[in-house]
């Protein structure tokens, strides 16, 4: 029994120190935190899209009321997100989505588990069937939990390098969504662009003109005028944070993404958890396997 | 940013450039005829910003979208490394029940006097 328990040890050291020099982070909270996180920015792009199209429209509305013309075009009507892009955007957060499942399916703990459950229904055969292998319960413990540690580090270290490898992707498709959506003023061509232009240089100077339309002596007029513009004020500046936000937290995912694939400075004390997280599954199955029948030669 | 066109991207600078001229034309003025004629200018300038932005926003979305083809390409790389564990723990298994096997023949020759 001594034996066994020196070649339990030994084999416990030395994959534990092989573990330990694995350099992947433990992802699979960070996969998990991603795709939620791409979840988010998919429902915040989309709620945005909506306003912004709303907006557009509506001033759109108003300038071809005001206008002599007696042409009506498709084209008096832009849309700040047109259909085809929404379509596009769409499209690109299904396959960041699907990515960060696949990342999540990859180091799920669970994969781990089944082959330690594997490898313990492999002891149980070897020491019950016509073979009567005879091998200790702490060993086939030992056997078990390391065989899941090391399928758990192998599949974290290969998400981990594909995460590294794909980090430049993903992180051009961020941060091209922040650059399209934008995030604060005079940058031509964004979206923040588009729903600003549409408040300060037409919902605001509207509402200027009716103010300036009216007699000095109108009080009340006055005073629904400014009622009007203070709101509009205030909903413009809204519409723009929400806007500037959607930005950073593209942003942010790409900046997670990065972090994840080079791992984080807490990397040791990740792995020192973990290291006693094995310890604590050995001792578990280690008492499993004591308890139970037909489990080999227990001292 | 690739795949924009320059063009379009200068118009919306110079768009930009317009809006900030009138603002500070408006700032400058206290005669509401002209404040009022400076507003009606900047509504019209609004409705060419939305077009132009539109389309660039139109360009950066396909943008967007050859960009997401590079991430696309990393799922391969995922479900093969997924396959890989489950094909360890498939064939675990399979011993475990090849051995079972075993012991069934090895008991049944045993029970007909073969063993």
């Amino acid at each position: 029994m001594a034996l066994f328990r020196i070649i339990g040890l030994g084999v416990a050291a030395g994959l534990l120190l092989s573990a330990c020099g694995t350099p992947g982070p433990i992802i699979t909270a960070d996969a998990g935190a991603l795709r939620t996180g791409i979840a988010a920015a998919r429902q915040q792009s989309e709620d945005q899209f909506t306003a912004a199209n709303t907006l557009i429209r509506q001033r759109s509305v108003e300038w071809k009321v005001a206008q002599p013309t007696q042409i009506l075009r498709q084209g008096d009507f832009p849309a700040a997100v047109p259909a085809q892009a929404a379509q596009q955007w769409s499209a690109a957060f299904d396959v960041l989505d699907s990515y960060a499942a696949a990342l999540q399916s990859l180091v799920d703990p669970k994969n781990a588990a089944a082959t330690g459950d594997a490898i313990g229904a492999l002891g149980q055969e070897l020491n019950t069937g016509t073979l009567k292998a005879g091998l200790p319960g702490p060993v086939v413990a030992v056997f078990q939990t390391f065989g899941e540690a090391l399928v758990q580090a192998r599949a974290e270290k290969e998400a981990t390098a594909v995460m590294r490898s794909t980090d430049a992707a993903f992180n051009q498709v961020v941060g091209q969504m922040a650059i399209a959506i934008g995030r604060r003023s005079h940058e031509p061509g964004s979206l923040y662009d588009s729903v600003e232009t549409a408040w300060n240089a037409s919902v605001l100077p509207q509402i200027e003109n009716q103010y300036a339309a009216l007699s000095p002596g109108d009080g009340s007029g006055r005073r629904q005028v400014l009622t009007a513009y203070l709101q509009a004020m205030d909903a413009r500046d809204a519409q723009l944070a929400q806007l500037g936000q959607l930005s950073q937290a593209l942003l942010a995912l790409g900046q997670a993404h990065s972090a994840a694939a080079r791992g984080k400075p807490g990397d040791a004390m990740f792995w020192i958890q973990r290291v006693g997280g094995w310890a604590d599954s050995i001792r578990t199955r280690a008492a499993a396997a004591a308890g139970a029948p037909n489990q080999g030669t227990n001292p | 940013m690739s795949g924009e066109n320059p063009d379009l991207l200068a118009t919306a600078a110079a768009l930009d450039a317009a809006r900030t001229a009138l603002e500070q034309a408006k700032d400058a003025t206290e005669d509401p005829a002209c404040y009022t004629a400076l507003n009606d200018q900047l509504m019209a300038l609004q409705q060419r910003v939305a077009k132009v932005d539109s389309l660039i926003f139109a360009e950066r979305s396909q943008a967007i979208s050859d960009a997401a083809a590079g991430v696309e390409a990393a799922q391969g790389q995922l479900a093969d490394a997924l396959q890989n564990i489950q094909n360890l723990n498939r064939t675990i298994s399979t011993v475990t029940a090849f051995l079972g096997l075993v012991d069934k023949v090895i008991a049944t020759a045993g029970a007909v006097g073969l063993g």
